[in-house]
This record gives structure tokens, C-alpha cells and sequence, in this order.
């Protein structure tokens, strides 16, 4: 093995540096001789070989985004549109959606919420948003996991127009006519009916 | 040229893992030193989100080893681990402690006190597969500082009336003590002063385990900020088999072998397991 800048001597102590140190940045201690060497002996990053021969490419990438990627990715269908602020027909605070929930994991039963859309938590994999609504006279909100698995669909009902934040909680104190949703409910269930009894495929 | 003596140097804890010992109720396994990334949320098998804590286990080697330790219980052997290597700003004293054990420097240092079948040898590496999904962990790291806290905050007091004459005092103590006897304050008076930043203890449950990046998804929230070093063990409240679920018994000791390590998938994810806590319980 050749060695170029060496200055070695016996009189220093040599001492071990990690793979990934280069010998010629200005940290390094110039003043102590050292030898580059791959007979130090000291154990290297990868001990292992890579299980089922996959490396996710972690080069400049912050972990956690790489791990909430790569869950997204795995997810079945493309509820990620839905809040990607890229797409131009996201989900945006206002809007009147319609979400179906399975009940518990054993059944297909499936529970329904309306409701106005008064906020959007995007945090990655837990991304949440919260449906406000007005039954019976008692205000009533609740939030959604988008990605957990117990959420059969996301449906848009309406958009919303003219909401100028990200987060509607004024609309707890001065409603206006936000939660006059009933009727968009009802065509909603009226156009399911409909499609579920059509015509016979034959 | 100095001349070089021809030793053979018998290391008697590589001899050990030669043998591959076994696991008993008695033994006491290694820990690890983590680092903590981040938090995100995981769903269980019946759709139930749990909210978790990633913590990556990043260049985590033995360092020395130490029998018959001072103030440590004579049948434990001290392991000193060390954890994310360090290229720059190390002391001599530290470098030839490093060089020493043959292993890159390390930013932190912890002992942990096993015992001597659980010890490994002196340079090999802790992999997050070393522990099992479901298996409850301590985890002891030091809690986020919140500065000089007032009494409020610190001790949980309720001040005073916001208004109705009370002048500036809503958010003070009020009395410290009595009269002329005792005449004096008691030490130990709850009052304001430096809060957080010393070492909490967190007793959690490991949910999934990468063994690409070497993370362990760990169960609620382990204490202080991100990228900090965290003290990882099996619990110390669940002795021996209670501490792994069944279907992970006996757990991988003294840590995992590496053929063992070969063979299992990239994701470990642990099973809540009980009855499905979304069914109407029927009474």
C-alpha cells in the first residue's frame, strides 16, 4: 500500500479514526502522525448483509421523513392526494366532506361522519383533520387519522368558498350558515342508493 | 524500532460468545444508548393508534469491561457501551481509552452492570434487533430543561385571584411557613427555581423494530429533545420471562447473533394482542 502526505513516527501514539474521517480536514490532528491503513481492526458500520436486499437511500435525507415516505408509500389506496398541497384538488379548511369509518376491524360496518373541514394537521403519517358539525342542535367535532386503516373513504361534498385561514375555530362561536349541510348529506346517501341499485350487470 | 513482543492474548468473553450461552430468569441483558429522532404514530393490529417515539441506535459498541467494580454488586460485570462515532475534539486521555479497545471514538459513554453471561467482548456492535418487539423497556434520559420555573409551573400551586385587589402577586407562592415558632422555613419548601434536565425514567413498550436503519419504535413518549442520547434496558419491574411476550421467549442473549440477524425481515412489529378494543362490550 502507498502512502501519500505520512508522517510517521513512532514517538506519537497512533490512534483510531472512524471510516468516514478524512485525514485532511482541518479537525484532524496534524500534529500526531498517522497511517491510513485498513488493518486497524475496528468494526465497520455494516455488520450484517442487507435483509431482503433492500437500502433505502438515506444520503441527505432527514430520517423522519424518510420513514413517513415510505409508510405513505406503502399505503393502499392514494388518500395522499387528498392533502397534498401540490394537487390542486386537496382538501382545504371549509370544505364539506363525508367520511366512512369501519366500526371495528372484524366487520365491514361502516359509521359516517359530515361535517365542515375546520382544520388540516399535516404531521407527516398522522396527518389529522378535524370535521365539525351541528346535530340536533349540539355541536359536534371530531378528527380523523387520514392514514389510519379504519378509514374506508374520504369524500368531498362541497367546497368551501370564501374561508381566508388555515384554521376555522371561529366558527365554533359565529357559525354563520357553515353547518347547513343536511341537504348535501342527503343527495350524497340518494346518489348511493341509486348506484347501489342500478341496472344488473348481466 | 521498538522491539514487538509475540503475545497471544486469550479474550475470555470472546470464548464465552464462542459457547453461546443461554438465557435464564436470572440473567441480565445489556442495554443500548439511542438516539431520539423524532415521534409519529403506529396503528395496531385492530386499527388502534398508538403514538410512538423513534429512537436509532447508531454506532453502539462495547467499549471496556470491568469485573469486581467498585460500588457495583460483586456477581455483576460492568460493560461500558459507547454510542455515534466521533471524528473531531477528543481529548488524549479519551483517545487512548478508545484506542484501548480497538473501536472509533464514541460520543457518549454508559455502564450498564450485567451479568457475566450476558457480558459480549470488548468491540462488538448492539443492534436494535437486540431487543423484541413487545418486550417493556426503561428508558432513562435527561428531561427537557424548562429554565428558572416559577412555582406555578414547577410545583403545580395555584397563585392568586386575577383580580379582586390582589396586587402583583397573582402567580407567587403566598405564605412559606408560620410564626415566630418555628421561625424559619423548612428545607425542602416547594419555590421557584431551575426546572427540568435531570434524569426521568420512563417505563414503555418497544412496538416495532427497522432492521435497515436500526430503529426501535418505542410506545408514548420518552423524555428530552431530539437527537439526544437515550439510556435503553429491559425493564427492571418485569423480572425475567414477564418481560418479553411469549412468543419471543427466550429473548436473543447476550445479544443477537448475526446469522440470526441475517435471516429475519426488515420490520419486526409487535402485536397488542387481548380483545378488540373497538367492540361494544356486551353487559
Amino acid at each position: 500500500m502507498s502512502f501519500s502526505v505520512i508522517r510517521f513516527s513512532s514517538r506519537f501514539q497512533k490512534f483510531y479514526f472512524s471510516p468516514e474521517a478524512s485525514p485532511f480536514t482541518r479537525g484532524f490532528a496534524f500534529r500526531q502522525g498517522f497511517r491510513l491503513s485498513s488493518d486497524l481492526g475496528f468494526v465497520t458500520r455494516h455488520l450484517h448483509k442487507t435483509p431482503n436486499n433492500y437500502t433505502p437511500n438515506i444520503e441527505g435525507k432527514n430520517l423522519m421523513s424518510l420513514i413517513t415516505e415510505e409508510e405513505i408509500k406503502r399505503q393502499p389506496d392514494d388518500r395522499t392526494r387528498l392533502i397534498d398541497k401540490n394537487n390542486k384538488d386537496c382538501i382545504k379548511a371549509g370544505d364539506v366532506l363525508m367520511i366512512e369509518t369501519y366500526i371495528n376491524k372484524g366487520s365491514n360496518a361502516v359509521s359516517t361522519f359530515a361535517g365542515v373541514c375546520i382544520s388540516i394537521r399535516r404531521q407527516g403519517i398522522d396527518t389529522n383533520l378535524t370535521l365539525r358539525n351541528v346535530i340536533l342542535k349540539v355541536g359536534i367535532e371530531q378528527r380523523f387519522s387520514i392514514y389510519s386503516p379504519m378509514i374506508k373513504s374520504i369524500k368531498i361534498l362541497q367546497r368551501g368558498e370564501g374561508f381566508r385561514r388555515a384554521k376555522l375555530f371561529y366558527l365554533r362561536d359565529q357559525p354563520g350558515k357553515a353547518f347547513q349541510i343536511g341537504g348535501l348529506v342527503k343527495q350524497e346517501i340518494i346518489k348511493r342508493l341509486a348506484s347501489n341499485s342500478g341496472p344488473p350487470n348481466n | 524500532m521498538q522491539k514487538r513482543l509475540l503475545t497471544t492474548i486469550i479474550d475470555k468473553w470472546k470464548l464465552q460468545l464462542e459457547k453461546k450461552p443461554q438465557w435464564t430468569e436470572n440473567s441480565v441483558r445489556l442495554g443500548a444508548i439511542a438516539r431520539k429522532k423524532g415521534m409519529t404514530a403506529l396503528w395496531d393490529e385492530w386499527g388502534a393508534r398508538q403514538p410512538c417515539t423513534v429512537l436509532q441506535l447508531e454506532d453502539v459498541q462495547v467499549v471496556q469491561i470491568v469485573e469486581n467494580k467498585k460500588f457495583v454488586k460483586p456477581h455483576l460485570v460492568s460493560v461500558q457501551i459507547g454510542c455515534s462515532n466521533k471524528t473531531k475534539n477528543i481529548s488524549r486521555p479519551l483517545l487512548g481509552h478508545f484506542k484501548t479497545a480497538g473501536v472509533p471514538p464514541k460520543w457518549k459513554l454508559c455502564d450498564f452492570h450485567v451479568t457475566a453471561d450476558a457480558v459480549l467482548p470488548v468491540g462488538s456492535e448492539i443492534k436494535a434487533a437486540h431487543f423484541v418487539p413487545g418486550q417493556y423497556i426503561d428508558l432513562q434520559a435527561p428531561s427537557t430543561g424548562k429554565g428558572f420555573a416559577g412555582v406555578m409551573k414547577r410545583w403545580g400551586f395555584k397563585g392568586m385571584p386575577a383580580s379582586h385587589g390582589t396586587s402583583k402577586t397573582h402567580r407567587s407562592a403566598g405564605s412559606t411557613g408560620q410564626n415566630q415558632s418555628p421561625g424559619r422555613v423548612f428545607k425542602g419548601k416547594k419555590m421557584a427555581g431551575r426546572m427540568g434536565g435531570n434524569n426521568v425514567t420512563v417505563s414503555s413498550k418497544v412496538l416495532k423494530i427497522d432492521n435497515e436503519l436500526n430503529l426501535i419504535y418505542v410506545k408514548g413518549a420518552v423524555p428530552g429533545h431530539k437527537e439526544q442520547f437515550v439510556r435503553i434496558r429491559d425493564a427492571v419491574k418485569k423480572q425475567g420471562a414477564a418481560c418479553f411476550p411469549q412468543d419471543y421467549l427466550p429473548p436473543p442473549f447476550p445479544t443477537i447473533a448475526p446469522e440470526n440477524l441475517e435471516s429475519l425481515p426488515r420490520e419486526l412489529i409487535a402485536k397488542s394482542g387481548g380483545i378488540d378494543p373497538f367492540l361494544a362490550k356486551e353487559s
